[in-house]
């Protein structure tokens, strides 16, 4: 498991949205998640992807035009038994 | 090679080694697990364990097994006391074991866990609630198994720690002997754990396993209540970290 | 994405109380959903819905208010979606599955009522959940005794109609249920100043009919050999089916079924063969409960099949389509809506009769019998529930259980064990 994660966040739903459906048709994995605490305090939808995808998901981007806040690296914070639940 | 169980249990951890060397220790839990895994790990070394060597197979088990980091294998307490339970009671028996912080009652059928059984969060029915009482009393936990061989019983009917607490007190207030109360207290729990084991259709062969497990006047209590003997055994303590080892034997072959 | 936080005010809601739940869910959903391998891609879907919970959907029931609709708040599997959405209404399900909510419901409700009821009180009274502000009615039903008491509470607050569930299943229960259901349609219409016509309700019978249809295909995958997707995930996608629009919920699982059948081809699973399989029986876990499945998927077991409200007592059995008339197609859905077995009914060895079938199915190893803390009828139902299971051969545990985190370590343990028992 990498130890950094990497996020696409975005001012809206829309636009992660848009972004989501360009990447699939590149064929690029992005997985849907909640935006990270970490990454910014507002709820919604980020992208999750993987470093090596950086490159041509930020080509996408800017062919696009989407508009996104930014991509951020954030130390992978996952932890399958920490029963902490909402 | 050396085989090697680690209970990690709320109150004492204990620790059974099989192989090269039989030893068995118990240590208290303290306020850490893993400092005192730490300090077993120390320990085996000073007998000539070393739990990091390819020699030694270490199954980790009890409520803190997690903080063992060295284990080889986590495997729970009801798989461990039902491995170590059948070793001092055969293949076919049940397994009522109070552990400081719940009460399990374990079947065994041919060999194998066939049901078990736990106490919920509430710890009415467990070593702790002899604990709380016992420290409410003055007394420790073998001068209140002491205590209550002589006196005569004086119902508690709270069935939470915390209330049964505030009817100990109105006790002492009302100048009750301590032998009552203490004789009232150890009844109580055995009531708790008898109604726990009678949710299952028990086999002939019953042990106690835990702490408590070699105080005849403790299972003879327990006995009267379920209606059938409960043998008390001499390292009950140890089943947990014996059928830790057991299985560390088994799982690595 | 702040652009809903007016959005919240609008709705009167304590947002600053709210955050605190906000803050809670990325982590929650990470360490539960994105700690798992091989998932579907068509999971992300609902990834989307869960990351924008309290947005997206609300949103819509917002713009649908101010088209003229109405939205109506439910709370049991018994109420029929059909009458709502045949009166151009939409239906949202309103249980609450978190801790969050439950002190706020303490402050009302007595401790040792079971934390879904106290969880859906609280989010109402403490104004921190967007469907509970939104919905114009509520829809409550007398499932137990501690909801027939919240509704009194609530109906304070807000509109409630409650709708009077038999307790037994003989013929005239069931005509006692059709007549409910004729009363309600009289409510929705009046409510909603629109009339529920032979036409829309068979439109909306068809549409709820699709949705279910899917679900069963979904846990039709579930049944194999080739586990193609989680528990958890399935899980997450009973608790959406409850207040996603249900055209589109079907279209996005159907899709997500295409992909799972053909992983089922590939022989592609999400466990190791051999992983033992788990079915739960009980009461229901409402979103965002997932405690009970991450502990048994971490736990070295697959869960297969839940015979919950949030499963499928949800979605199994069909209403009869081919009704022309509002009579007929009332009696129908009074047919399709009593052969679900909940505990509430005595007797009720229907749902005994589910378990024995499902497990068979299923094929399950063993089963872990669920009851959320003070759930008495569910509770007292357990002792036959376990009972039959011994006679049949099929490990059970049983496990009582609540919305805080506090037990987890304890659950662990005997979960742990009963899989070690299993893997014997």
């Amino acid at each position: 498991m990498p130890k950094i994660q990497h996020y696409v966040l975005f001012p809206n739903h829309d636009n992660g949205m848009r972004l989501y459906k360009e990447l699939k048709k590149l064929g690029v994995r992005a997985t849907i998640a909640p935006t990270p605490r970490a990454a910014s305090k507002c709820c919604g939808i980020s992208l999750l992807i993987e470093e090596k995808d950086i490159d041509t998901i930020q080509a996408c981007i800017d062919e696009h035009g989407i508009e996104i806040l930014k991509i951020a690296a954030i130390e992978r914070d996952i932890n399958p038994k920490r029963d902490r639940y909402c | 090679m050396n085989y090697v169980g680690i209970d990690i249990g709320s109150t004492a951890s204990k620790v059974v080694a099989r192989g090269v060397k039989d030893i068995q220790f118990v240590l208290p839990t303290g306020w850490s697990s893993k400092e005192t895994t730490q300090t077993i790990k120390e320990k085996l070394k000073e007998e000539g364990i070393d739990v990091l060597s390819d020699d030694t197979k270490v199954v980790a088990t009890g409520y803190g097994r997690i903080a063992v980091d060295f284990a080889d294998y986590v495997i729970t307490e009801i798989t461990c006391h039902a491995r170590g339970g059948r070793e001092m009671a055969g293949n076919d028996c049940a397994i009522i074991d109070v552990g400081g912080q719940d009460t399990k009652v374990i079947l065994v059928e041919h060999g194998m866990v066939q049901d078990f059984l736990m106490n919920d969060k509430c710890s009415a029915g467990t070593g702790k609630f002899l604990e709380i009482m016992a420290n409410r009393l003055g007394v420790t936990l073998q001068e209140l198994f002491d205590m209550a061989a002589a006196g005569t019983v004086i119902p508690i009917s709270s069935l939470c720690t915390v209330f049964a607490e505030s009817e100990v007190i109105n006790y002492i207030g009302e100048g009750r002997k301590r032998e009552d109360i203490a004789a009232g207290v150890v009844d109580s729990v055995a009531a708790k754990v008898a109604q726990l084991s009678q949710r299952k259709s028990l086999p002939n062969k019953v042990i106690l396993t835990g702490g408590l497990s070699h105080s005849q006047y403790f299972t003879q209590i327990l006995s009267e209540k379920i209606g059938q003997t409960v043998e008390p055994t001499e390292h009950g303590r140890y089943a947990g970290a014996l059928g830790a080892a057991l299985l560390a034997k088994e799982k690595s072959r | 994405m702040a652009d809903y936080r007016k959005m919240w005010e609008d709705l009167g809601m304590d947002v600053e109380m709210h955050d605190q739940l906000c803050a809670v869910l990325p982590q929650a959903f990470g360490d539960v959903y994105l700690s798992q391998e091989n998932r579907p891609e068509g999971m992300d879907y609902y990834n989307m819905v869960v990351a924008d919970i309290h947005g997206i959907r609300p949103a819509e029931l917002i713009e649908h208010q101010k088209k003229g609709g109405k939205v109506f708040g439910t709370f049991c599997v018994y109420v029929p979606d059909e009458i709502v959405f045949a009166a151009d209404a939409i239906a949202t399900g309103l249980c609450g599955g978190s801790q969050f909510w439950v002190p706020g419901g303490e402050k009302v409700l007595p401790k040792n009522t079971c934390p879904l009821i106290k969880a859906s009180v609280g989010a109402r009274l403490d104004r921190t959940c967007p469907f509970f502000r939104i919905a114009d009615m509520y829809v409550g039903e007398t499932t137990c005794d501690g909801k027939k008491k919240a509704w009194e509470i609530l109906g304070e607050d807000v509109p409630v109609h409650v709708m009077d569930l038999p307790q037994m299943k003989r013929a005239k229960d069931i005509k006692a249920w059709a007549e409910e259901i004729a009363e309600f349609k009289n409510v929705v219409e009046e409510f909603t100043g629109n009339s529920v016509t032979a036409e829309k309700l068979a439109e909306s019978i068809k549409l709820i009919n699709g949705k279910r249809k899917a679900l069963e295909r979904l846990y039709e995958t579930r049944k194999n050999d080739t586990l193609p997707i989680s528990g958890c995930d399935a899980l997450l996608i009973s608790q959406i089916a409850f207040y996603d629009d249900p055209g589109r919920f079907t279209q996005m699982t159907n899709a997500l079924c295409d992909e799972l059948e053909q992983r089922i081809k590939d022989g592609v699973s999400v466990v190791p063969a051999g992983t033992k399989r788990i079915m739960l029986t009980g009461t229901p876990l409402a979103i965002p409960n997932w405690k009970l499945h991450n502990i048994v998927e971490t736990s070295g077991g697959a869960v297969v099949c839940e015979e919950m409200c949030t499963g499928t007592r949800y979605f199994e059995n069909l209403v009869d389509e081919t009704k022309t008339t509002v009579e007929e197609q009332i009696t129908a859905l009074a047919e399709r809506y009593m052969n679900i077995n909940c505990a509430c009914f005595t007797p009720n060895e229907g749902r005994i009769d589910d378990i024995l079938r499902l497990a068979k199915e299923y094929k399950v190893d063993g089963i872990i019998d669920v009851n959320l803390k003070f759930c008495n009828l569910y509770d007292t139902e357990g002792y036959l529930v376990e009972r039959a299971l011994k006679e049949a051969g099929i490990p059970v545990l049983g496990i009582e259980t609540d919305y805080t985190d506090s037990d987890a370590q304890q659950l662990r343990t005997r979960v742990s064990a009963f899989i070690e028992m299993l893997n014997n």
